[in-house]
């Protein structure tokens, strides 16, 4: 057991701190309190070469293994970048440009993941359909083959980039009469005709991350934007999982960090009764609660990533524990946080009230935490 | 970084298992017994086992680290008393002991190291008189190492069985710490402390709480196994207990915490052996959270199996689990402690 980082990727932490810091945080607050899109962070994340770490240098990425990529998106969260944006980079990473990479033809490749990977284009993942959450298999949305294309019918909903995506990995159904082994994969382009989004919805958290519902009517798709066999969907959307479980915990974990340190420099500045509130015991055990989530959280996270990278396939069970945990015990630290600030708190100006709402949605997105618990109580 | 045990630590460790395992049956028999002969008989007979393993010397080093927590996790799972006395016994005096052996006597040292005899350690937290609980191996021990304060903070000391018994009431506790743990009453206390060598009561803390974390994993681990192997035989209706989501559920959350705690505890022992600089905090937030971990997932389990699992050794786990929270640094202090740390107190 050896849980160091390399000094490449400690190096490569800070100045991906040190660049979120610069670029990107700055403009957070506004963008939360507008409930916007920030189209020139995103794309100052794709200059940095983040949207695209993973990826081999000819699609436009760094090579980066697994953990690497985690860190990267830990160190955005510990910058103080907000659940919004690090959600609609997760989204666009791994859960739509990853899938083609992972899947597609060279020429599908060619075509999208140069474009995802700086940023120029974005990326959306639909699979949730309004009547479809947890029950993916019952998916409605219709893929029917017609000579040399397909068309969909249907719609998705509460899909992250929905409203500003360039290109969407959209699951249908190729065979009603199948479950799971009659889904499929298809890449969807903005102005296809049949294809558009519903308006942004109005969300408690990661307000900065647009979020729509995708409508399809006789939207007609081309047999070359299948993406992997037909019936093959379903084990696509599983590996996504393991990155919805990984790499988009992560930001989320070292967001708590960054609330953390936020927390330590208040308890120290904060007068009340003629001393500190840091020396009461009470605020050291908030203090504490934050401590224990985020290290056990942290280590959860990169087994996952660790296992990844060591070539494991879809590691179901480490992957939904790390979520389950991170989703229902960050619940209390967060709270904890707030109510360390007082009625600061509860202000925009503190940023731990935006925190707080953004962290409502890990037992949510992503799986569910009861959908976690079931793949534990199955694998058990 | 690395999450994966060598082949060579696997090797050990289920070495270690396979040699204890097959003795265990009787051996609690012993270590449960109000008879405090048998007690110290399975107590020695169990130490004989261990001691052809390398679950001694990975414990005794100066920096333990994530491989001594797989060995403890064993022991603790297949039996929390010959670990207490085993850990808070021989192993806690000749930690503490080892950096002073200068001023000891070595002639005992060799025999306690070989587990041939059996030592106990006991910790007077205030000046005066006054009844002493959960001292391990405290009716049967040959060796006491002392610890209590004075003016000058606090002094540890050594003395044998005759010397403190002659100035002591030694009772074993109450079912299920007894007679592995005593209550003793020193009538007078053997104040050839004055002599004895200076102690930092951090220092004593600190190797109570690795105790207590391994304590508490391996009484997670046998909850959750216990749970789930009665899941899975017990029926409902037409299907196993394990099948309903209630349950499941249940059992997800149990097995949650387990792998939490444990990875929480690995990194807390690695940073320990490297001298990282949290390697403290950390520490802390183990003991905290693989305690408060395991109290909630004995509760859980026990709900789990009904009746059943009140009746059976979960029972005992419960009650051993209440008190990894109370022991060493106490949970709330632990807290304390990680802010302040975090403060920069």
């Amino acid at each position: 057991m050896e849980f160091s980082l390399s000094p490449e990727q400690m190096t490569f932490k800070e100045q991906v701190i040190k660049f979120a810091r610069k670029e990107i945080v700055p403009r957070c607050g506004e963008h939360d309190l507008r409930g916007e899109f920030d189209f020139q962070s995103f794309r100052k994340l794709g200059e940095f070469g983040i949207l695209g770490l993973h990826f081999p240098e000819e699609y436009g990425g760094s090579n980066a293994d697994v953990l690497t990529t985690v860190i990267a998106g830990e160190a955005l969260g510990e910058a103080g970048v907000d659940g919004g944006l690090t959600l609609s980079y997760g989204a666009h990473t791994f859960l739509c440009a990853d899938t083609i990479l992972t899947f597609g033809t060279e020429e599908q490749r060619q075509r999208y993941l140069p474009r995802l990977s700086t940023g120029e284009w974005i990326g959306c993942m639909g699979l949730t359909e309004p009547s479809a959450g947890s029950d993916v298999a019952s998916i409605k949305t219709r893929a029917t083959k017609r000579g040399d294309h397909y068309v969909l019918n249907g719609s998705k909903m509460f899909i992250t980039n929905g409203p500003v995506a360039d290109v969407a990995v959209v699951y249908a159904k190729t065979d009603m009469d199948l479950k799971r082994s009659g889904i499929s994969c298809f890449l969807v382009e903005k102005g296809t005709p049949g294809f558009s989004s519903g308006k942004n919805l109005l969300k408690m958290g990661v307000r900065t991350s647009c979020t729509s519902e995708l409508i399809f009517e006789d939207c007609r798709i081309p047999m070359e934007n299948r993406l992997g066999g037909e019936g093959e969907g379903w084990i696509m959307a599983l590996r996504t999982v393991e990155w919805d479980r990984s790499a988009l915990l992560a930001p989320f974990i070292g967001g708590m960090t960054y609330v953390l340190k936020k927390c330590i420099r208040y308890a120290k500045e904060r007068y009340q009764f003629g001393r500190p509130i840091g020396e009461f015991e009470a605020t050291k055990n908030k203090l504490a609660d934050l401590k224990i989530f985020i290290e056990a959280a942290r280590m959860l996270c990169y087994r996952v990533a660790w296992a990844k990278d060591k070539g494991r396939p879809l590691n179901h069970l480490e992957a939904a524990v790390a979520k389950l945990f991170v989703g229902d015990w960050s619940l209390v630290p967060a709270n904890s946080a707030l109510l360390l600030h007082g009625g600061y708190g509860y202000c925009h100006e503190y940023e731990v009230e935006r925190y707080f709402r953004d962290s409502r949605l890990a037992p949510i997105g992503g799986g569910t935490s009861d959908i976690q618990k079931r793949i534990i109580q199955r694998l058990l | 970084m690395d999450f994966e045990w060598t082949e060579e630590e696997i090797a050990m460790a289920e070495g270690f298992t396979r040699t204890l395992s097959p003795q265990l049956g009787e051996l609690e028999t012993r270590l449960n017994s109000s008879e405090v002969k048998l007690a110290r008989e399975g107590v020695l007979r169990g130490f004989g086992l261990i001691s052809e393993s390398p679950y001694c010397s990975l414990i005794l080093r100066e920096r333990q680290g994530p491989t001594s927590l797989l060995f403890r996790e064993r022991l603790s799972y297949l039996s929390p008393r010959l670990y207490f006395a085993l850990e808070m016994g021989n192993l806690l005096f000749l930690k503490i002991v080892e950096p002073l052996a200068q001023f000891f006597k070595a002639d005992y040292y060799d025999t306690l190291k070989n587990l041939r005899s059996v030592a106990s350690v006991l910790v007077l937290e205030a000046e005066g008189v006054g009844p002493i609980s959960f001292v391990p191996n405290g009716a049967y021990a040959d060796l006491f190492l002392l610890i209590a304060p004075n003016q000058k903070g606090y002094k540890a000391s050594v003395f044998d069985q005759l010397e403190i018994g002659a100035s002591t009431e030694s009772t074993p506790m109450d079912w299920p710490f007894g007679p592995i743990f005593s209550h003793m009453r020193p009538k007078e206390l053997p104040y050839r402390l004055d002599h004895g060598v200076s102690l930092e009561l951090g220092t004593l803390r600190k190797i109570q709480d690795q105790i207590l974390i391994g304590a508490s994993l391996g009484s997670i681990k046998r909850a959750f196994e216990e749970a789930r192997d009665f899941t899975k035989a017990k029926r409902r209706g037409d299907r196993p207990l394990i099948a309903c989501q209630e349950v499941g559920f249940k059992l997800a959350e149990i097995f949650t915490l387990l792998d939490a705690s444990r990875h929480l505890a690995l990194r807390a022992f690695w940073a320990e052996e490297i001298a990282h600089r949290e390697k403290d905090v950390l520490l802390f937030c183990a003991k905290a959270f693989c305690a408060e971990s395991s109290e909630r997932v004995l509760s859980e389990a026990i709900q789990i199996m009904g009746k059943d699992g009140f009746e059976g050794s979960l029972k005992e786990l419960y009650l051993f689990s209440k008190l990894f929270g109370v022991l060493g640094t106490p949970t709330e202090r632990a807290r304390v402690n990680i802010g302040g740390l975090l403060l920069g107190a």
